[in-house]
């Protein structure tokens, strides 16, 4: 607890022993947009990035009795939509990558952006912001992960590591990765 | 881990940091739909509303055991109630006037009347001559001006003695003991005095006092002797010789002179053996005392003064 505000593990405690419900509301509200972010930017799709988080918030109030503070409460939460972010894509006959890909070159075309994110409908939008974003939903599944858990969930390299099942190494080269292709991508976006 | 690796990627994420602060900023507005937020808070109150709650002993659940336990004590009691007064009841029924004409009748009436006194004495818990003595004694009593109103009713006929019974043992018990030794002569003895009794009794009195006047209201016997008819004279003389003692200890409070008097008069009354019987004791306590000229009653011989009362020298 920090300046009197609870920490993350304080309130998810409350809310697993005495069933406070305000606990959970106030968690809900600080890591509901990032994981939201998580989800869409790993899907790519919003009904399936809803469907997602929430499943993972879902399976959080579940199995809030098997909650241990053993890391920190985002890894925690962030861990259970991997899970889910896998599973979906398993179902959906879309993961024909390796989530462990380290170059990131083992792309199958149906990771490919969709149709409307296509390059051409992406300038014809001509708008930086999204241009970004295209930027990271092109990255490879491995490295958009490890960049999104960064990015959303600001973990840590080894929350990173911990909660993909790669060593520490593993999970910077994939943030490194990520970061060289999208300064590529924006560094090509100043050349116009 | 080498450092190297990290300054690079620090440098790299100082590279990217306004693209990922754009980057940031915009997409803060993807946020998820306000229905899935409803729909995931309403889950969680819903998931620790329904968490079932310790246990707790509501009012009733509290009084479960106990209440439990008093109506088993309550069905207990009344139940063995039950049961001591059906038994009572049968044994009312078993004993008939019929079973009571087998005994044997082999008493007098003399003895039937004293036996009937009997109980009375036994049931009372501080003897009183006047509820406790036999016949011969009240008579005595009688002749000294001591009478009591079941000496009174013992003078009227034998079987009168019979409602001088103590009405804290209850009748049942005395008459039980005559029904039992006497046979047919003390049932034909004691049926009037039952009807009577019979007629002004309520049905609860029948159940607390179940004996026809001739008939046992229990098997408890009114005295051993009741039982073991050759025993009875003894005990009857035991009792006797037990007044006298009393009698002549009473005596003893007042001097010679008033000894003899009260001597004197238990002879001209008719009691000559008290009488006879008083004088050795006096002559025991006085030996050398001279008797009036004229004292009606014999001087007793020595060795009879010895015999009567061994007790007093």
């Amino acid at each position: 607890m920090t300046d009197g505000v609870p920490t993350d593990e304080a309130l998810m405690l409350r809310y697993r022993d005495a069933g406070d419900a305000g606990a959970f509301a106030e968690l809900y509200q600080r890591h509901r947009g990032g994981l939201y972010r998580f989800c869409l930017r790993m899907c790519r799709d919003a009904g399936r990035a809803e469907e997602i988080f929430q499943d993972a918030w879902m399976n959080l109030i579940n199995a809030r009795d098997r909650y241990r503070v053993e890391a920190r409460f985002k890894t925690y939460l962030y861990q259970i939509a991997h899970n889910r972010v896998i599973d979906v894509l398993r179902r959906d006959g879309r993961v024909t990558l390796s989530l462990d890909d380290e170059a990131g070159v083992a792309i199958s075309a149906s990771l490919e952006a969709p149709a409307q994110d296509q390059p051409e409908i992406m300038i014809a939008r001509k708008q930086r912001i999204e241009r970004i974003a295209d930027a990271v939903e092109r990255l490879p599944a491995a490295q958009r992960e490890a960049f999104l858990l960064h990015e959303e969930g600001e973990l840590t390299l080894e929350e990173i590591a911990t909660l993909t099942g790669v060593g520490r190494e593993t999970a910077k080269s994939r943030l490194r990765y990520a970061l060289l292709r999208l300064r590529d991508e924006l560094a090509g976006e100043r050349e116009p | 881990m080498s450092r190297e690796p990290d300054r690079e990627l620090e440098a790299l994420l100082a590279q990217t940091q306004s693209a990922r602060d754009r980057l940031r900023s915009e997409s803060a507005g993807e946020l998820p739909p306000v229905q899935l937020d409803a729909a995931i808070l309403a889950a969680s109150r819903r998931a620790v509303s329904a968490r079932p709650e310790p246990v707790r002993k509501t009012g009733l659940r509290r009084w479960q055991v106990p209440l439990a336990a008093a109506a088993v004590v309550v069905l207990a009691t009344s139940v063995s109630l039950l049961m001591v007064r059906k038994g009572e009841h049968e044994r009312v029924l078993e004993t008939s006037p019929a079973s009571i004409a087998m005994a044997p009748a082999k008493e007098s009436k003399q003895a039937i009347a004293s036996r009937a006194a009997r109980p009375s004495e036994e049931m009372m818990s501080s003897p009183r001559p006047e509820q406790t003595a036999s016949p011969e004694m009240l008579l005595r009593h009688e002749g000294v001006n001591r009478r009591s109103p079941g000496a009174d009713r013992a003078d009227e006929s034998g079987r009168s003695l019979a409602p001088s019974l103590p009405e804290v043992g209850g009748a049942g018990r005395g008459n039980a003991a005559i029904g039992k030794v006497t046979g047919p002569a003390a049932a034909e003895e004691a049926k009037p005095l039952a009807r009577g009794r019979a007629e002004n009794r309520t049905d609860s009195a029948v159940r607390s006092e179940p004996m026809p006047a001739a008939v046992p209201a229990t098997p408890i016997p009114a005295t051993p002797a009741a039982v073991a008819g050759p025993s009875v004279a003894e005990e009857i003389a035991a009792e006797r010789q037990k007044a006298r003692s009393q009698d002549l200890l009473e005596d003893r409070g007042s001097g010679p002179a008033a000894q003899l008097e009260s001597i004197r008069k238990r002879w001209e009354e008719g009691d000559r053996t008290g009488a006879r019987e008083a004088l050795a004791a006096f002559l025991v306590r006085f030996p050398g005392y001279l008797l009036p000229p004229g004292f009606p009653v014999p001087k007793p011989s020595s060795e009879a003064v010895k015999e009567m009362h061994p007790q007093d020298r």
